[in-house]
C-alpha cells in the first residue's frame, strides 16, 4: 500500500505515520496468531473425533490412571466364520487361504488411522492379522498388509511388526503389532501425537495396535508408547514396546 | 602380608570373573562392531547366478532374528543367541532379511529397482516370511510351485527359503537362514511338495 504524504507537512512526523502504517500488520499478527494457536491447541486437546471408517469415536467410561493426553477409544468387534458375510471386508482377509483354518473369535478393530483383523488358526499355533490403513496400496489389495505369529505355549514371541506397505491418507508411516496385555487388563493405550488412542481388551486374543510415532524405515523398527489399565481405568503397568520386522 | 595377598587375590579372581562375562557377552556385539549403515548401490540389473553368489557369502554364517548382517569367514560369530530376540546384534540374516538383501530389494516397498547392499550393512528390510509368501511388495509375485527355478523362493507364513538347485527326486536345494541352532546353509528340503509353502518370484531378473 503506498502513503502519499500532503505537501509542507513535516517529513519526520510522516515517516513515523509511514512506518506505523507498514507496522500494523504485523503488530495485528502478533496479536491474533496467538489466539488462533490456542483456539487450534484447545481444539487438539479433544483429539480426533472420528475413526478411520468415518465412524464417530465413542466416549471412554472410565477415567484413565495418568492418562494426560486427550483419549480416543478405538471401535472392536468381535466376530467368528458362521456370522460372517462372505463379502465382507473381513471375509477378504480370511479368505487368503486361511478360511479352512480359522479357530475361535475373530476381533475386527477400526481406530483413527489403521483397522486390522485377528484372528487364531485351528492348530492354536499360529495368530493371523490383516492391517489396512487409508494410504495407497499395491494393486487393488483391500488390506495393505498383515502378520503372522507363531504362538509358543500360547504367546508370541515377538509383537510382529508390520510396516513399510501401510500408510495414512498423508502418506505418513504406519506400524502395526500386536501386544499381549496382562491377565487384569481390560484397555490398551498407544500413544500417538497429541492424542492417545485406547483399545479394548477383546475375544481373549492379542491386541493389534497402530503407531504414528517412532516407525523407522531405515531400521525396519517401530517403538510404541503403552499403558495397560484395568476395567475401572487404575494403571497396570507402563512401558515402550520395541518391535522389529523379523522372521 | 596376608591381608595384602588375599586382596591381591580377590582382585585378580573378581577381576578375571568380570573379563570373562563380558567375553561371554561379546558375540551379542557383532552388529556395534562390525556392520554399517552405507546407502545400498543401484543396480541397472540382477542375474539369478549373481544373487546366488551373493547368498553364498551368507552361507556358514550365523543367523539372527530380525538381522541382516554379516561376514564371509564361514562361521558363526555370534553362536548360541536367544531366539526370537532382535536386540542381541548377532551375526547373520533371519529368514526373510536374507532374502530381501539377495534379491536386492528396497527399503519402499513401491519400488521393485534393485540394491546392492553391502554384506555388513544392518538391513532386514519391510518383509515377514508371510508378507513374501502373499506377494507383498512391488518387486515380489507368487507364481505356482512347478513354475519355480534357481533363486526363487519357497515361502510359508513363518519362513522363507531360496531354490539354489533342485534334486532329481523333486526336492530342492535350498540356501536359508534356518535358524540360531542352524545358521545360514544349503539344505535338501521338501518344501515343494508342503501345502504350507506357496512359491514366490522376485520379478526382473536379466538372466
Amino acid at each position: 500500500m503506498a502513503f502519499a504524504v500532503p505537501a509542507g507537512a513535516p517529513e519526520r512526523t510522516w515517516r513515523r505515520r509511514l512506518a506505523f502504517g507498514r507496522l500494523l500488520p504485523l503488530v495485528a499478527a502478533l496479536v491474533i496468531a496467538p489466539i488462533l494457536v490456542a483456539a487450534c491447541a484447545n481444539n487438539d486437546d479433544t483429539g480426533p473425533s472420528t475413526l478411520m471408517d468415518g465412524s464417530p469415536a465413542n466416549e471412554l467410561p472410565v477415567d484413565l490412571e495418568g492418562q494426560e493426553s486427550p483419549t480416543v477409544q478405538t471401535s472392536v468387534r468381535t466376530t467368528n466364520a458362521a456370522e460372517l458375510d462372505k463379502a465382507s471386508a473381513v471375509a477378504t482377509c480370511l479368505e487368503q487361504d486361511w478360511d479352512d483354518r480359522l479357530f475361535g473369535p475373530i476381533v475386527v478393530r477400526v481406530g483413527v488411522n489403521g483397522e486390522s483383523v485377528t484372528f487364531r488358526d485351528r492348530s492354536r499355533r499360529g495368530l493371523y492379522g490383516c492391517d489396512n490403513s487409508e494410504g495407497p496400496r499395491e494393486e487393488d489389495r483391500r488390506w495393505c498388509g498383515g502378520a503372522f505369529g507363531q504362538l509358543y505355549g500360547g504367546h508370541l514371541r515377538d509383537p510382529r511388526l508390520d510396516m513399510g506397505a501401510c500408510t495414512t491418507r498423508e502418506g505418513g508411516l504406519l506400524g502395526f503389532a500386536w501386544i499381549e496385555p496382562s491377565h487384569a487388563a481390560e484397555y490398551v493405550v498407544v500413544q500417538q501425537s497429541g492424542y492417545a488412542e485406547v483399545y479394548e481388551v477383546a475375544g481373549g486374543l492379542p491386541v493389534r495396535v497402530t503407531t504414528t510415532n517412532d516407525v523407522e524405515i531405515e531400521g525396519s523398527h517401530a517403538a510404541f508408547d503403552v499403558s495397560e489399565h484395568g476395567s475401572d481405568g487404575r494403571l497396570i503397568r507402563k512401558y515402550r514396546l520395541e518391535a522389529s520386522v523379523a522372521g | 602380608m596376608w591381608p595384602a595377598r588375599t586382596f591381591f587375590v580377590c582382585f585378580i579372581t573378581t577381576f578375571s570373573l568380570a573379563a570373562a562375562g563380558t567375553a561371554a557377552a561379546y558375540h551379542t556385539r557383532f552388529v556395534a562392531d562390525n556392520c554399517n549403515y552405507a546407502a545400498p548401490t543401484p543396480t541397472p540389473y540382477i542375474t539369478r547366478d549373481g544373487s546366488a553368489t551373493v547368498a553364498l557369502r551368507a552361507r556358514y554364517e550365523g543367523y539372527q532374528w530380525a538381522g541382516g548382517c554379516w561376514n564371509d569367514n564361514d562361521r558363526d560369530d555370534s553362536p548360541n543367541d536367544p531366539t526370537s530376540d532382535p536386540a542381541t546384534g548377532g551375526e547373520g540374516g533371519d529368514c526373510s532379511g536374507f532374502a530381501f538383501k539377495v534379491w536386492r530389494e528396497s527399503l519402499t516397498e513401491s519400488d521393485a529397482s534393485f540394491y546392492q547392499w553391502g554384506m555388513l550393512r544392518h538391513v532386514h528390510g519391510p518383509y515377514t516370511a508371510s508378507r513374501f509368501k502373499a506377494g507383498h511388495g512391488a518387486p515380489n509375485i507368487t507364481v505356482s510351485k512347478s513354475a519355480l527355478t534357481k533363486m526363487d523362493a519357497l515361502a510359508s507364513e513363518s519362513h522363507i527359503g531360496m531354490i539354489y538347485a533342485t534334486n532329481a527326486d523333486g526336492t530342492d536345494q535350498i540356501i536359508e537362514a534356518k535358524g540360531e541352532a542352524y545358521g545360514t546353509n544349503i539344505w535338501t528340503r521338501t518344501y515343494r511338495g508342503d501345502s504350507s509353502y506357496g512359491g514366490v518370484r522376485r520379478t526382473g531378473w536379466s538372466s
